[in-house]
């Protein structure tokens, strides 16, 4: 009796970590915190973040370093 | 039959151990290596010293741009900027070290090296197929010049000397200077007009006014990104839906041309034996 306690109990630990593995797994992985939820539904700062990116700001430069 | 039993279950358990700490593994790898966000957050010239290291995330983001002419030119005109700034600041540094009575030989000599490479930045084509080498090329032996001078200067001077001149020196321009920042102020602007224009024919609507006060000056990015936002967030969840679809794939296909780019320098070694200065 007490075998089949921890055959069960090794099967669930087992299942578990399968359960963890995939959830790791087939977490979506993103650049950013801002992500479409299961609906697809957008939220403004995303939209807008992406925008952003397609222009250049007048202030970035290319960083070669100081001389002093 | 117990003892196997047991063997079986300690398998078991091994594997479901095996599988988790995997997983984990994997967990890490899609987070990104802590070494790489380094890299980009903190300033290059304390990060990115190091004379062997060519290639890092900050480039890879510039050259997102490079797919084209106008991104280009720009990426070069910025480099231009910078080592004119660098270069202006050296030469008044010397200035100050020969006041000093100190021996300015090699801090000399690294100027003229600076002065070549800028020579190289105008001269190269943005229209070239091997501008993104070339770029990444200059780029380096900018930033290896300039710690070399950097280096140079640290065994010549104390701390609080050095700091002074840097303080002295950290609002200095020149005609040269001001000129170049305004032909990159110009294209820039050229691009981000491209950019709405783009966008403005994802959305199905344009608002010449906006675009013309942009590349005018009379209104900022700032204000012209916030009009944008405006006009998105009051679409249809669908349309919404669309444009950022349209975006972000345009983004995604710079970032991945971006990354083959690097990816063929590094495999090839392009960024470091491209174009020698004679």
């Amino acid at each position: 009796m007490s075998k089949k306690i921890i055959s069960l109990l090794f099967l669930l630990i087992l299942l578990m970590s399968v359960a963890v593995s995939y959830a790791y797994f087939s977490q979506p992985s993103t650049s950013d915190n801002h992500q479409t939820d299961t609906n697809g539904v957008i939220d403004d700062n995303t939209v807008s973040s992406e925008i952003d990116a397609t222009f250049l700001e007048e202030s970035q430069g290319v960083e070669i370093g100081d001389m002093i | 039959m117990k003892k196997i039993t047991n063997l079986l279950l300690v398998l078991m358990l091994m594997g479901s151990i095996a599988s988790l700490a995997f997983a984990v593994e994997a967990d890490d790898d899609n987070q990104g290596n802590p070494a790489d966000e380094n890299e980009t957050n903190e300033p290059v010239n304390e990060t990115n010293s190091s004379y062997g290291h060519h290639f890092d995330n900050e480039t890879e983001r510039e050259i997102e741009i490079m797919n084209n002419s106008l991104g280009t030119r720009i990426r070069l005109l910025q480099l231009e900027k910078a080592l004119l700034t660098n270069i202006l600041k050296g030469v008044m540094t010397v200035q100050v070290l020969k006041g000093l009575n100190v021996t300015t030989t090699k801090l000399e000599a690294i100027l003229t090296n600076l002065s070549d490479v800028l020579d190289a930045v105008r001269a190269a084509d943005p229209a070239a197929n091997d501008s993104v080498q070339v770029f990444v090329h200059l780029k380096n032996e900018s930033r290896n010049l300039t710690k070399q001078f950097r280096d140079s200067l640290r065994l010549l001077l104390d701390n609080e000397t050095i700091a002074s001149i840097k303080e002295q020196l950290r609002n200095i321009t020149s005609d040269e200077l001001q000129n170049c920042s305004m032909r990159l102020r110009h294209w820039m602007r050229q691009f981000n007009q491209n950019q709405l224009y783009r966008l403005y024919g994802i959305i199905g609507e344009t608002n010449t006014s906006l675009i013309n006060d942009y590349i005018n000056g009379n209104i900022s990015l700032d204000l012209v990104k916030l009009q944008l936002h405006k006009m998105v967030n009051q679409m249809t969840k669908e349309k919404r839906h669309m444009v950022f679809s349209e975006v972000k794939e345009e983004n995604i296909k710079k970032k991945i041309h971006a990354h083959t780019e690097m990816e063929n320098m590094q495999h090839h070694g392009k960024g470091n034996d491209h174009g020698n200065r004679p």
